[in-house]
């Protein structure tokens, strides 16, 4: 009883000196939220997730054959189509960034393509999204390719006379051989702001629980060590706390991560529940690594050296950058946390605790089998000597 | 002290060694309740050692500790309640205020939340630092640190205070305030291990002072008992005129005097006289000078300090 009276006094002692100094805020909330930002606009969506993208369609033609192109935009997942623009405000809004795209449909569209003359759909780009552009001319290609299935059906069906209306509606009506539809809820991977959050908190939550742990040198390093050696209580009450802090921390910060990103940059870090049986055994992952260094370490400056690249290189591999899609480091990638922390979100988008399963049981034993080696390295370690 | 008074600390045939260095080798300290003892050794004696293992940071290699009777370990939590630890180093928490210094350490001690509201107020008193309760200690000043450090070792009422070299840095004002506050301790009965390699602290505060050297205790006792074990008596200087050599040989049949000698040097003329208690023999050395017809227009008494104990016991100055 009175070890754990000491435990939680040491913690509450650690917890309001790391509250006041605001340095594990800023380390474990402040630094990937801003980071993340950051990627998310320079990298934009990489991971397969849901596309989102807002087309403008100026059609200046009025015809039959330039009616149905907004609805063919439309039907592509993700894509909003505004057509109620003329054509220089579209090209304004494009260069503005307001919009990604714009489609101009020429005067006279329906007449050529009737006519079977050659014609021209003009795609309006940004230099600067050039991935958008690519997009919507892809898919003013498929619309070319789609009218002119049409054209030759029609002139099939009727050589040599007047194009039958009746035809030309049956033959649009026909569905595309190709549709891009969304992907199953639940394998879908996550989104790029999601990803980024979730990533580069595992990656900050590494740096996040060093404060707790590598207290126990710091306390050596200030002198207080001694006094609490010589404290009526059992000496291993002083790691356990140091080790709780790290815990409380990293919960703390990861937690605070997941609902201001949900909240403020739409992040989807999906079931709650199954969010939080992840950190928690994220945390406990990340914090048997740090105790295993801790336990190695003479110096709070070797300590927190060895830490920083351990949590740089983790997080690398374990894809809080960017997914690693290499053979060989992939592989290798499965012996991080980080990986299995972001594949077990990805898991639990559309599902529960119960999708997450897998990825908590690998945390949890890599908690324990790094962890016990940490625990017996720390309790001999050089804070107390 | 002897074998049969209460004691409230008895650490006995103490050994460390790390790896080939052996730091402390078979040292044995006894404090009586109320007694101030003095560790008074150079830098590299072994006191920080002696003591380490006195407060239950470190485990002896042989020997044992008890504390108020009850026998002492790094895992004793009942003995070390009896202790009161200063270290050398400052250990308070810079990013707290004194009072969340205070408070912490008295939770680690196990006083319940009334008590230690109590003692906070009451050591802040006793140290001096009321006024500055609530700020933080990263803002205070060098002395006003050192005796916040000593607040935190008496905070629970330890019987046993062990204070590490807790006046190293400290300016002349705070360093009279902390030997005050010992001075105190002791007289209301706390039994005080002091180390140090400040003579004239040992001489001020110590009722038995213990000199070491290379991980040994060299000799132990009182002041006067440690001078009188290297034999060196108490120096009377006499400023005198008239037949000093008549004088010098009066003086030496005076009881208690081991020498006395003429000094013929003109204006520096007078008699040298060493005696085993100058202060008790003065009076009747001035009568005798007196009756042979010396005049004596100066007196200075030089006793034998514990700097000069240490030179003899080890052959070295205590600040080497």
């Amino acid at each position: 009883m009175r070890s754990l009276r000491a435990v939680l006094t040491i913690l509450g002692k650690d917890l309001r000196l790391r509250l006041r100094d605001r340095s594990a805020f800023v380390l474990g909330v402040g630094a990937p939220l801003v980071l993340g930002l950051i990627l998310s606009q320079v990298v934009g969506d990489f991971g397969g997730g849901e596309f989102h993208a807002t087309f403008a369609v100026v059609d200046r033609d009025g015809g039959e054959a330039a009616a149905g192109f907004p609805d063919v935009v439309r039907q592509v997942p993700g894509v909003t189509v505004r057509d109620n623009l003329t054509e220089a405000e579209a090209r304004s809004a494009v260069d503005h960034g307001d919009l990604q795209a714009a489609f101009v449909i020429p005067e006279g569209f329906t007449d050529a393509v009737q006519a079977g003359r050659s014609t021209e759909l003009v795609v309006v780009g940004n230099v600067d999204e050039g991935l958008m552009t690519q997009v919507a001319t892809s898919i003013a290609d498929r619309y070319a390719g789609t009218v002119d299935a049409v054209r030759l059906s029609v002139a099939i069906a009727s050589p040599g006379g007047p194009p039958d209306p009746q035809l030309i509606a049956a033959a649009q009506a026909q569905p595309p051989p190709i549709q891009l539809v969304p992907l199953p809820a639940a394998d879908r991977q996550l989104d790029s702001t999601t990803y980024l959050m979730a990533g580069l908190g595992v990656l900050f939550l590494f740096f996040l629980v060093q404060f707790g742990v590598i207290g126990l040198l710091e306390e050596q390093r200030g002198g207080t060590m001694a006094r609490l050696l010589a404290a009526p209580i059992h000496p291993v009450a002083i790691p356990v706390a140091k080790a709780l802090t790290s815990v409380v921390l990293g919960i703390m910060g990861l937690t605070v991560l997941a609902v201001v990103s949900s909240l403020f940059l739409g992040a989807d870090w999906g079931d709650p529940l199954a969010a939080a049986v992840l950190i928690v055994a994220v945390v406990l992952a990340s914090v048997s690594i740090v105790t295993l260094v801790v336990g190695i370490a003479r110096t709070t400056e070797q300590a927190n050296m060895v830490g920083s690249i351990i949590a740089l290189v983790m997080g690398l591999l374990g894809g809080s950058f960017f997914p690693i899609n290499r053979g060989f480091l992939t592989r290798l990638a499965v012996l991080t946390p980080h990986h299995w922390f972001l594949r077990g979100l990805g898991d639990g988008q559309a599902g529960g605790v119960g999708d997450v399963l897998g990825s908590v049981a690998a945390l949890l034993g890599f908690a324990v089998v790094v962890g016990s080696a940490g625990a017996v390295l720390l309790v001999r370690g050089a804070w107390r000597r | 002290m002897s074998g049969d008074e209460a004691v409230v600390l008895d650490a006995a045939g103490l050994r460390k060694a790390f790896g080939d260095l052996v730091a402390v080798d078979g040292v044995d300290v006894r404090i009586a309740p109320g007694e101030t003892y003095g560790l008074l050794g150079p830098n590299g004696a072994g006191k920080t050692t002696t003591i380490s293992m006195i407060a239950g940071l470190l485990a002896p290699d042989a020997g044992h500790v008890t504390v108020d009777g009850l026998e002492l370990t790094t895992r004793s939590v009942r003995a070390k309640v009896g202790i009161g630890l200063v270290p050398q180093d400052l250990a308070i928490y810079p990013d707290l205020t004194a009072r969340e210094n205070l408070a912490f350490f008295g939770k680690l001690y196990g006083l319940s939340r009334r008590e230690l509201a109590g003692r906070i107020s009451e050591v802040l008193r006793v140290i001096g630092l009321t006024d500055r309760a609530d700020d933080l200690t990263r803002e205070f000043s060098g002395g006003m640190k050192r005796r916040l450090n000593i607040g935190l070792g008496l905070l629970h009422r330890p019987k046993l205070l062990i204070l590490d070299e807790p006046t190293v840095g400290v300016d002349p004002q705070s360093r009279n305030a902390i030997l005050e506050s010992v001075e105190e301790l002791a007289t209301a009965g706390m039994a005080v291990l002091y180390t140090t390699h400040y003579m004239e602290e040992a001489e001020r505060l110590c009722d038995r002072v213990g000199i070491i050297d290379e991980g040994q205790i060299k000799a132990e006792g009182t002041r006067r008992e440690l001078v009188a074990l290297v034999g060196e008596g108490d120096r009377i200087s006499l400023k005198a005129s008239g037949d000093l050599e008549a004088a010098a040989a009066t003086a030496r049949h005076l009881d208690g005097v081991q020498s006395a000698s003429a000094r013929t040097d003109g204006a520096g003329a007078g008699i040298d006289v060493v005696a085993r208690d100058a202060r008790s023999l003065l009076p009747a050395l001035l009568v005798s000078m007196h009756e042979v017809g010396t005049e004596v227009s100066g007196v200075e008494v030089t006793e034998p300090d514990l700097e000069s104990v240490f030179l003899h016991l080890t052959g070295k100055a205590l600040r080497d």
